[in-house]
């Protein structure tokens, strides 16, 4: 068995380390479907186009980059400044407008690429608003420049196939991208949680003490027993949990305590809108194709069902 | 709509049938994707653990504490007086933040010690242009509570941070997290923050 198995590796490569390399690089090329990387651009939009929404809604465009007379900037980049005038609304007039570019899919690479230069300005304009979100939101913004996430279910595409292409395709790379930076992302935040306070149930037992008037729940958040569960929970979930993504076998159920987890932190922190990226990263982890399934299945039985009606009207 | 868009139901099914398959990248476009793929993956892995070169608690003196993935971490309360002086004729300014920031902004600054030195070179900043005043020197006293700890000063008082350069090394005028930790007697109320 040994002999054999190495055998039929020399046999494509002359040394071990180009073997895998040439495996690697035929993983990260091969074609996959292009579904599941046009719902990741479809929901990244929405939830763009939201917070634009939900940033003129509340007056934070006055508030955070207007008003103040004094800015915190970032290390290296104390020349990034507000727009004079009026020019911060038109700023998210102009991320709206994109945002909408980037769902729809039209002129998807030019809208990303502004859309990712024009977001990161609004992060560095203050650090009193640093957010772990905001960052996640740069990063996938660049990487959504690097990728054709408007090959299908998009206006682009609808335009190159009157032009006669038609490539419903991806490289697997483009997908592989995202799924690396939420798999990252994921394990750093259960690392970092192995700190003594964390592990003493601090700060979470201070921040769940002021839940404690939700109604069923609302004593329980004040149990150690309980406390203690979600602080623990929380790690395994990120260090075991997130790296079991990777495989089919148990893709699916951490999925399933992942999205419970996200919808809890939504309701308990009102933490904006990384709930919902977070939720729309971890359907990176599925096949490149469960849209596409997923979609078919509905319409394959709603076909079967008009066609067995019309058995029965012929009858 | 989306549905119909995928399989490209177009005027003629037999269009439909398969994509065209396209064209592979040369090998030095692979190359170099893998080299960029490669580098990126690094940085993300090496940026979020910088905060290990620096000693102390990321929560406490906040270095390397971005980028990092350190959600919901830390709760930090803090309060922050300074003291603006005048070498010259000894006149000295007690200043709060929320004299010149906005409140979400005069909330966040106290605990984070890089805010407070940017703030404390803009005040010598706004004593130069504003009131002529050449030179100043800029101390401040920030008693700040961790995670339900006692309250504990998170700056040297006797500093002046206008002297201070703004940089990436480790900050010997942040002072170490000594208290200890303790939960705090009333889970709903925050302890006041006394030094």
């Amino acid at each position: 068995m040994p002999g054999k198995g190495s055998g039929e590796i020399d046999s494509q490569a002359p040394t071990a380390p180009a073997g895998f390399f040439r495996r690697l690089e035929d993983g990260l090329f091969k074609q996959v479907d292009a579904s599941s990387l046009a719902v990741f651009r479809i929901g990244f939009g929405v939830i763009m186009l939201v917070e634009c929404w939900r940033f003129w809604e509340h007056g934070w465009i006055a508030r955070y980059y207007i008003d103040p007379e004094f800015h915190f900037t970032y290390y290296g980049f104390g020349w990034v400044a507000p727009w004079p005038g009026d020019g911060m609304y038109w700023h998210f007039w102009l991320l709206a407008v994109l945002s909408l570019l980037i769902t729809i899919g039209l002129f998807y690479r030019a809208a990303i690429i502004v859309f990712f230069f024009a977001f990161t300005y609004v992060f560095l304009l203050d650090q009193a608003r640093y957010l772990n979100h905001f960052v996640l939101v740069s990063l996938i913004a660049f990487l959504m420049m690097l990728v054709p996430a408007n090959r299908i279910w998009s206006l682009d595409a609808l335009i190159s196939r009157r032009l006669g292409e038609r490539p419903a395709e991806v490289p697997a790379w483009a997908v592989w991208l995202f799924v690396m930076q939420f798999e990252i992302m994921y394990v750093f935040a259960g690392i970092v949680k192995v700190n003594p306070d964390w592990l003493r149930l601090e700060p979470l037992a201070m921040w769940l003490a002021r839940r404690a008037d939700a109604p069923l729940i609302g004593p329980l958040l004040l149990e150690d027993w309980v406390i203690a569960a979600g602080a623990y929970g929380v790690i395994l979930l990120h260090i075991v949990g997130a790296p079991l993504l990777l495989f089919r076998r148990t893709r699916l159920p951490v999925a399933v305590v992942y999205f419970a987890f996200h919808l809890a932190n939504h309701f308990t922190f009102r933490i904006g809108i990384f709930p919902w990226v977070a939720m729309l990263g971890t359907l990176m982890f599925f096949d490149p194709d469960w849209p596409r399934r997923l979609f078919e299945r509905p319409r394959q039985a709603l076909a079967r069902l008009l066609s067995s009606e019309r058995r029965v009207a012929d009858v | 709509m989306s549905s119909q868009l995928a399989e490209g139901q177009g005027p003629s099914p037999s269009q439909t049938s398969r994509p065209r398959p396209i064209p592979r990248p040369s090998p030095f476009a692979r190359r170099a994707l893998l080299a960029f793929i490669g580098l990126w993956l690094a940085v993300q892995i090496l940026v979020p653990l910088r905060h290990l070169l620096y000693p102390g608690s990321p929560h406490w003196t906040e270095e390397g504490h971005r980028f990092a993935w350190q959600m919901k971490l830390r709760d930090k309360k803090a309060r922050a007086t300074f003291t603006v002086r005048d070498p010259a004729s000894g006149e000295e300014w007690q200043v709060y933040p929320g004299d010149f920031l906005l409140r979400h902004q005069a909330r966040t600054m106290p605990s984070r010690p890089d805010m407070v030195l940017q703030f404390a070179h803009y005040l010598a900043r706004v004593w130069a242009e504003e009131e002529g005043i050449e030179g100043v020197e800029v101390r401040v006293r920030v008693c700040a509570s961790l995670n339900g700890r006692r309250g504990a000063l998170l700056i040297d008082p006797e500093r002046d941070l206008v002297q201070v350069p703004r940089d990436l090394w480790h900050a010997d005028w942040i002072l170490p997290l000594e208290q200890p930790f303790e939960r705090p007697p009333e889970r709903t109320r925050r302890r006041d923050i006394e030094c």
